[in-house]
Parts: structure tokens; sequence; C-alpha cells
């Protein structure tokens, strides 16, 4: 009981209780103070969540934190670049740490593409020890809540085995699954097996993301009535379409959304022509499609955007679409109708909020009218300058593009209520361009949003 | 008519032996238990390290707070709320005898278990803290900085990693 108190004596359980109630910062210059104070910032409360980054920037702040709280941390996202074996091998590392942690409640792995380099292409030692550590990591977990592998197409190949793993151990406890994938090649690929019962057990599911060749009403039927299961989103990725794909009906997603009312559905086509195609085939009028959107599928289907207008009013909230120009000019389209397929999706899906067309023609008027419907509930609206359509009074001379003036651009604002401005060429992905561009640069980024812990 | 209280006693580091009413001692977390079985023990129980000036304010706040709602169950998974407002009674009350009086009065609360108390005591130190580079926080509750200059910058390359 001394005159001047010694604060670092004070026992562990307490110096954490105060650090407890810093902020981060002044938690650090606190822990900063002493040897004893330090070894308390590592406790697990304050590490409840780590962003791990492999790039050469970030290397040392990686090792440290790994070493120091991978074994303890609940929730680990690990970004790294799939192209660069360093990486790659930094990734594997993080991987074998997490392989003692118990706590873990969300794992997310997000390769910056579907296609891992290996650094050892002679043989699978890489492919099978990240293999080994997720299978490590599922078992040990028993508290996750959030499991998701990016796109990582070679790891996804192993979705049943992970699925029956992720069933044995989480399966009352996990509510967000993303087995979702980008295939290199979307017109040629094995479709694994995975069959719908390997669904059923997990009861607490609410987000899920799968692929098109997985979709059934046998999946669908995991999430009606009767089950647990309320899931709140699902995310569909098309790519090929099998000849054999069993329709899923609208009997089955009338079904699911009685058990699950909030539910939201997106569908993604990624180099999917097929699915472009097939577009009237996969949607259903009870399918509450809220976000849709289709990359570099060279193609666009108006006869299905005419049918959200009439089915997904109430529900369509996003439409994004991206293509490559056609030798420097935007692609046409044809309507079919007096009024432009898009103007009419603006006019009916009342709820629609973020509007994205590029490599796709569009008329000035038709941009006028669309910001004019939606206004400022319109939050997000992008269109590429090159891709404006004007068109000359007699409307006989072929059409203008990038010609928009300043008051067609205040007059779009103004609608809007935000300052618009059509896009630049330098704002928007090369792939836009050139055909030879790596066009997964131009979506990963958008798609991966969907696999975020909510 | 007089209603007979029931009282535990206590004896402190100065021998000093204080009879305090069980419905005040109820704040005593995990040691209500102990004290209901000493209850009709003539003999007190010792606290050697808690002094009789700091009892004596923890019977003050004790007291106060007699009819406070019982906090809710510990999670360690989560991150306390420092939203929540220390009042200015409890701070007056906290600060007015300096530091010393503090740190004896944080560690004789966390002795006796005294959930409420603990909490107000260390977001006191918290504020003290707040804005502080670690030179000042060592100035001001007294911490010898223990760190050779070779650690010392490895702690400050860590936080330029702590920082997100």
């Amino acid at each position: 009981m001394a005159a001047r108190p010694n604060w670092s004596s004070l026992p562990s359980v307490l110096i954490v209780d105060i650090l407890s109630y810093l902020s981060h910062k002044d938690r650090l210059n606190a822990s900063s103070s002493c040897k004893r104070w330090r070894n308390c910032l590592f406790h697990p409360l304050f590490w409840q969540k780590i962003n791990f980054r492999t790039s050469y920037s970030d290397r040392q702040r990686t090792k440290f934190l790994t070493d120091r709280c991978g074994r303890f941390v609940r929730q680990v996202v690990i970004n790294f670049d799939s192209h660069n074996h360093k990486e790659v091998r930094e990734c594997s590392q993080i991987l074998d740490v997490l392989c003692g942690n118990k706590n873990l409640t969300s794992f997310s792995l997000l390769p910056s593409s579907c296609h891992i380099e290996w650094p050892d292409t002679q043989s699978t030692y890489f492919i099978d020890r990240f293999l080994d550590c997720i299978e490590s990591i599922i078992k040990n977990s028993k508290k996750l809540k959030h499991f998701s592998l990016g796109f990582a197409e070679e790891l996804l190949e192993h979705s049943s085995i992970i699925l029956d793993l992720l069933g044995r151990n989480c399966s009352r406890m996990l509510e967000s699954l993303h087995i979702a994938s980008i295939k290199e090649d979307s017109e040629n690929y094995g479709i694994i097996d995975l069959s719908a019962s390997q669904f059923l057990t997990f009861t607490a599911l609410r987000h899920l993301s799968v692929d098109y060749d997985h979709m059934s009403n046998e999946l669908l039927s995991a999430f009606s009535s009767g089950c647990k299961n309320r899931l709140e989103t699902l995310v569909v990725n098309v790519h090929g379409i099998d000849s054999e794909h069993e329709k899923v009906t609208n009997y089955s997603w009338v079904a699911v959304r009685k058990n699950c009312p909030k539910l939201e559905v997106t569908v993604n086509l990624i180099h999917s022509y097929d699915g472009v195609q097939g577009l009237l085939d996969i949607l259903q009028p009870a399918l509450p499609l809220t976000c849709f959107r289709q990359m570099f599928c060279t193609d666009l289907n108006p006869s299905a955007i005419n049918y959200f207008s009439s089915h997904y009013k109430d529900t369509l909230r996003s439409i994004y679409i991206i293509d490559g120009l056609n030798d420097g000019f935007p692609i046409p389209y044809f309507s079919h109708m007096e009024e432009d397929t898009f103007v009419m999706l603006a006019w009916r899906c009342t709820k629609l909020e973020e509007f994205t067309l590029l490599g796709y023609e569009i008329l000035d008027d038709d941009i006028m009218a669309i910001a004019r419907l939606r206004g400022e509930q319109l939050k997000k609206f992008d269109i590429p300058l090159s891709c404006i359509a004007t068109l000359d009074e007699d409307e006989e001379t072929p059409a203008r593009y990038a010609y928009v003036d300043d008051d067609f651009v205040l007059s779009v604002s103004n609608s809007l209520k935000w300052p618009w401005c059509p896009k630049e060429d330098s704002e928007l992905p090369l792939a836009v361009f050139d055909a030879q561009a790596d066009a997964e640069l131009a979506y990963i980024e958008i798609l991966l949003s969907d696999q975020q812990q909510k | 008519m007089n209603k007979i209280v029931p009282q535990i006693k206590l004896e402190t580091y100065e021998k000093e032996v204080f009879e305090i009413d069980l419905d005040i001692a109820k704040k005593f977390g995990k040691l209500v238990p102990v004290l209901q079985e000493l209850l009709n023990d003539d003999k007190p129980l010792t606290i050697k390290t808690i002094n009789s000036g700091t009892l004596k304010k923890i019977i003050t706040w004790c007291t106060y707070h007699k009819d406070d709602p019982l906090p809710p169950e510990d999670d360690d998974n989560k991150m306390k709320h420092s939203t929540e407002e220390v009042s200015s009674w409890d701070d007056k009350f906290l600060q007015e005898d300096g530091q010393a009086a503090l740190f004896d009065l944080i560690s004789a609360a966390h002795t006796l278990d005294i959930d409420g108390l603990l909490d107000v005591a260390c977001k006191v130190v918290a504020t003290m803290i707040k804005g502080k580079a670690p030179e000042e926080i060592r100035k001001v509750f007294n911490i010898k900085n223990d760190f050779t200059q070779q650690e010392e910058d490895q702690v400050r390359k860590e936080n330029d990693w702590c920082e997100d």
C-alpha cells in the first residue's frame, strides 16, 4: 500500500478490463508502457477479427499477427495473390497456424483469382497441404458460422468432402456457406457431385452461394416448409448449362418463399452464353430476384429483361451488366418493344437502386428516362460515355457516340438529385476494351462481395 | 420493533473488524456463499490485502449502490461497452482520495469480487489513459519502462502492424 502504487503490478485480468474500455489506438499506447501491459494486449478479446494480407508490404505484419494471434483469433480473412508463388506459400503458412485454432467462428479464404498457381508444378504437395489445413480447421472449429473459399476452383472441386466435414462438425452453427465458383473455362468443366441432402444438415444456414449446376428442386426443398432453415440470401452462379439440368419449378420457389419470407436471390451469369440464352428457363415468377449480374456473356437477352419487369418489380434492386466492346463500339441490342427494355425495367421495378450497363449501346434519351423514373432512389447509375448513343432529329443518320454535353449531364443529375457523370474510358475495366485482357479482374471483387460475412 | 439484520465480520490489514449488513455484502459476487456460511461464526474473516480505509470506501460504495440491478453475466466473447457513462457520484467518489486510493480500491474490489465497482473503476482509469502517449502514461501511473531500446523499437513496429 505504497503512496505511489505501481500500476504495472495489477492482476492481468484487471489490466485487460481497463484496456477493454479503450479505443484500439489508446490500447496500443497503454500497452506500450511496460511488458506486463504489453502481454495483455494479446488477449483474445482484442483480436476478434484479423484480415491477413500476404502482399510484400504486409509480410512482416502478417507473420507477426499469425504467430501472435493465429491460434485464438475468431474471425479470419486471408487475401492473397493466387498467381504469386510466394503469396501462396505464405497463405499456406497462415493456414498451418490456424489448424490449431479452436475459436474460429468465421473463415474466408479469398484468392485473387479462381486459379491458384501452386508453387510446385510437379507435385500436388501444396494443394494437398491447403486441403489438409482446411480439413483440420473445420474439424477443430466447432463454432464455425461463416465459411468461404473465394472462388478457388481447385479447392472447390473438393466441395463434397468439405460439405460433409462441415455437416459433421458444425451443422447447427453454420450460418453462411459459400461454395459457388468461377470457372477458368466456363464452356468446358466437370460438374462435381453434390447431393441436396448434404445441405439438409445445416439447420442454421442463412446465406448460401452455389453454382447453378447444383440448383435443383431437391436442394430448394432443404429450405422449404417444415425445415428450420430460414435462408435470407441465395447466390447462384451460372456458367455452362448442362443439357440434362433439371428445371427448378415455380412450385419449389413458392415453397421456399413460404418458409423463408426474407429470401433475396442474386443470379450471376459468368462468361455464360448458355445462361443468357437459357435465362428464361432459370427464372420463375416466384424466384425473389434481388440482384442480377452478367459478366462477359457476349450477349444480352431482352426477353429476359422484360421478364424482370413483369415478375420482379417488387424485388429487383440491382442490375449489373458488363461486356467487351465490339471493335471499339458498344454492342447494340434489339428491344422488341416500342419502349426500351431498360426503360421499361426502370419503370416497373420500383425498388431499383443500382443500374450498371457497360459495353452495350444506350440512347441518351433512355438514360434520361431511367433517371427521371427512379430519381434519387437510384444510388448507382454507371454508363460509359463511349456507350451513349445520340440520334439526330431525323433519326436517319447513324447514331453518334460519346456526344453528350454538359446540359445533358446536368439534367440527369437534377433528376437523380446527385452529381451524375458518365464513366470515362479510364474508369472502366481494361477487359471492356481489350478482348485479351483478363476479364476476371473486372468482376472478381464484385462477386466476392457476395461472400462477405453479413 | 427492531429487526435483527444479519451481519458479517471482516478483519482488515490493520486488524480492525468491520460488521457489514448482509444485504450490502451481497455485492461481493463469488464471496457471498462463503460469507453466508460464516454468518453465525463469531470469528471475522481476515482479508490481509485490504486496509481499513479501503474497506470503509467499499462499504460506502456498496451502500450507495445497494439497490442497483445486478449486472448481466459476464460474456468473455464480448467487448465491454464503453458507452455507458460513469455517474458523477461514482467519478467523484473514485477520484477524491487520489490515485493510490483508487489503486487499492480496484485491487480490493477484485479480491471481494464486486463487479459493479470494478467496472466503474476500470472505466475511470481508462479515461485517465485516453489520448496519452506511452511516456505520459508511465508518468501518470508510475510505471517503470522495462523495455530495452531494442524491445521498444520492436513495440513501435508492432504497433504499426496492429493498426488496421
